[in-house]
């Protein structure tokens, strides 16, 4: 699955820094295609990409390298002007908090959580949060579980309704065509019968 | 209207700088690189909050110590002096020496008030672990119980303004 | 690309940067006055900037490359910006590298990178500090593309200089209705990007509040630096965006030296009044609770939708 996920951005990339190399193909689709054909959509020089309805232009080419000179030109001051050496592996500053596990970490949900409660009218997601006492005292938590399930809006609301109607159409499709030759030739004879009516 | 008008009315509060008179003691060798510039971090190490009291009042508007260059900050990671308060109770020993490891050098620890200098009155207490110097090493020290405001700004000015 | 042209280019590197921690501390000085208080000199964050270069740099061992490579994508990402937007002349050489969308789209780079470095210690006040980042960016994006789409729609170019060349060349669109409003959405999103109150408070020492800040918090001594600059460029870029788009005058149409001087003189008047002005403004206002700043973006998407939808019917 790695390969296959490497393989991709690796293309994204590629097609990123150069996207120089699709211009010509892409005139040659819309030439082939009449009607849409007004002249090259984008002319290039191998560097720059010039969009020929509107005065736009871009190199991200250029704008890459001049990202990387400006990062290597700030690693060679940062460089230059080290007085103390870098220290590493040190516990990280968990503002006080002295034991850093992987349970302490952002997860997706809890990342995604203060975006997913602005949308919550749009998304409607379900949160149930259970909280066990200890039997001795209510003061005293025991354990907590937090559970959090969106259902997809669009699935929802325009796939899942969509599929039904197209299942209802096809189940009534399928009570007046159940295979039976004789229900066949029956239909054969009354379309004819109607189509000679009608052209008479 | 009423912010406008009384930020005028007001006009400015802060008072004078206090003059240093007292002798000066010898500032140790990592002050030379945080002249004109000093990001503090406070340690409450177990203290009654009336030097916390104090220093806050050196930060407000009447002492002003941010015209100095001085600034408080909210990560050892930022700070160049831990400002430590109070006997070191048993429960802040560790979490200051964290606080003191996480603080990149060169570093200062100031120990303010007569608590973080000798443990004050809990000296021998049941929670003390000791006084700051028994912890951390001590660069400066503020007496005082609690020291007041002028005497936080002298002693910061003899780092940032020598 | 002339010669010249990159020389502006580098000049409005070099100015920026110069000129950015002065402005901070401009800010935090007119803040002072304003709250009774003298204040810090105004060079102050240069003397901070240059004390963190000579100091200790802390990595911890929970933290990867994201970590050691989130500063200096973040000033690249700032400084090339600076290069690209036409703060002297109309003739940048890299006007045609990078139009408006570039930019915008640069500026979120450095954005998403200080947010994976929040969460690349795997600190709780890091990962908060990331999560709100990133809400506030989702919600202010849509309105900065909008806004811009406007600006391109009447000018006919989403190149920036041709943008401000438009407006130089008729003076009456600066004042159309799209204009101003696309002025007030993009003003709104420069607030929230920048890290300034009602969003963020730049001052702010309590951790749960924070959220520009909880993402450096892991940071220290030439880290630090590159970030506190990186966040200084961010805000000067932003302003000269604003002024320059919507009241480009001052700025040079050649590359004559005498007449980048008087740019460079217009470009500092125009950003030290934005400035000042953000400064007078937040001594009066408090930070908003986190949850009621998307209705402040939401009301900046509409003012950008507004701005397209005239745009179109005026045009």
């Amino acid at each position: 699955m790695q390969a296959g996920l490497v393989a991709l951005s690796g293309v994204c990339v590629a097609l990123a820094l150069a996207p120089t190399v699709l211009a010509e193909p892409l005139e040659r689709a819309t030439t082939v295609v009449s009607g849409i054909a007004d002249g090259a959509p984008i002319t290039t020089d191998g560097v720059y990409l010039q969009l020929s309805g509107i005065q736009a232009g871009l190199s991200p080419l250029l704008l890459a390298t001049g990202l990387a000179v400006m990062m290597i030109a700030a690693l060679a001051v940062v460089r230059r002007s080290r007085v103390r050496r870098t220290t590493r592996g040190i516990p990280a500053w968990g503002c006080g908090r002295t034991v850093q596990t992987a349970r302490m970490e952002y997860t997706a949900t809890s990342f995604a959580e203060p975006l997913q409660r602005v949308f919550d009218d749009v998304l409607h997601p379900e949160i149930d949060v259970d909280v066990d006492h200890h039997t001795e005292s209510r003061h005293y938590v025991q354990a907590i579980r937090y559970r959090l399930h969106t259902r997809d809006a669009f699935e929802h609301r325009l796939y899942l309704p969509l599929l039904a109607v197209a299942r209802r159409w096809g189940d009534g499709a399928r009570r007046i065509q159940n295979g039976s030759i004789h229900r066949y030739l029956a239909y054969s004879l009354f379309t004819l019968i109607i189509v000679l009516l009608v052209s008479r | 209207m009423r912010l406008p008008r009384k930020i005028i009315r007001t006009g400015r509060v802060t008072e004078p700088a206090p003059v240093d008179a007292g002798p000066r003691p010898a500032l140790p060798p990592a002050a030379d690189r945080l002249r004109g510039s000093l990001q503090i971090r406070q340690v409450d190490a177990g203290s009654c909050n009336g030097c916390e009291a104090e220093f806050a009042a050196a930060f407000g508007p009447v002492y002003d110590a941010e015209r100095f260059g001085v600034r408080l900050v909210a990560s050892p990671r930022h700070a160049d002096a831990l400002v430590v308060t109070g006997p070191v109770t048993k429960n802040m020993a560790g979490p200051l020496v964290n606080t003191f490891e996480a603080t990149p050098g060169p570093k200062l620890v100031i120990a303010l008030g007569d608590c973080a200098r000798d443990c004050g009155v809990f000296a021998g207490g049941y929670g003390v672990a000791g006084s700051v110097a028994d912890i951390v090493p001590v660069d400066i020290e503020i007496p005082g119980c609690p020291p007041t405001p002028e005497a936080i700004i002298v002693a910061l000015r003899r780092i940032v303004d020598p | 690309m002339s010669v010249s042209g990159i020389a502006v280019a580098l000049l409005q590197v070099a100015l920026t940067i110069a000129v950015a921690p002065v402005l901070v501390g401009l800010m935090r000085k007119i803040r002072a006055r304003l709250e009774g208080r003298i204040g810090p000199p105004i060079s102050q964050p240069w003397r901070d900037l240059r004390k963190l270069l000579g100091k200790q740099r802390l990595v911890s061992a929970n933290t990867g490359w994201v970590f050691s490579l989130a500063p200096l994508v973040l000033i690249a990402s700032a400084a090339l910006v600076a290069a690209i937007v036409p703060f002297l002349s109309t003739r940048s050489a890299l006007d045609q590298v990078g139009d408006l969308f570039a930019v915008v789209y640069l500026l979120l780079l450095g954005t998403v990178f200080l947010s994976l470095a929040g969460l690349d210690a795997g600190t709780a006040f890091g990962g908060m500090g990331a999560s709100r980042a990133m809400t506030i960016t989702a919600i202010a994006e849509p309105t900065v593309l909008v806004a811009i789409f406007a600006l391109s729609v009447s000018s006919g170019s989403s190149n920036l200089g041709a943008i401000v060349s438009s407006t130089l060349a008729n003076p009456s669109t600066a004042a159309s209705p799209q204009s101003l409003l696309a002025f007030a959405a993009l003003a709104v999103v420069t607030i929230a990007e920048t890290g300034r109150l009602p969003v963020d408070n730049p001052s702010a020492h309590l951790e749960l509040t924070m959220i520009h800040e909880a993402m450096i918090l892991e940071y220290s001594g030439p880290d630090l630096a590159l970030l506190e600059l990186a966040a200084h460029l961010r805000l000067v870029v932003f302003l000269g965006l604003l002024a320059n788009l919507f009241v480009p005058w001052g700025i040079a149409t050649t590359v004559q030296p005498l007449h980048l001087l008087g740019a460079a003189a217009a470009v500092l008047v125009k950003i030290t009044v934005l400035a000042a002005i953000i400064a007078v403004v937040e001594v009066f206002i408090a930070k908003l609770r986190l949850f009621r700043v998307p209705e402040l973006l939401a009301a900046s998407f509409v003012l950008a939708f507004l701005a397209v939808t005239v745009s179109f019917f005026l045009a």
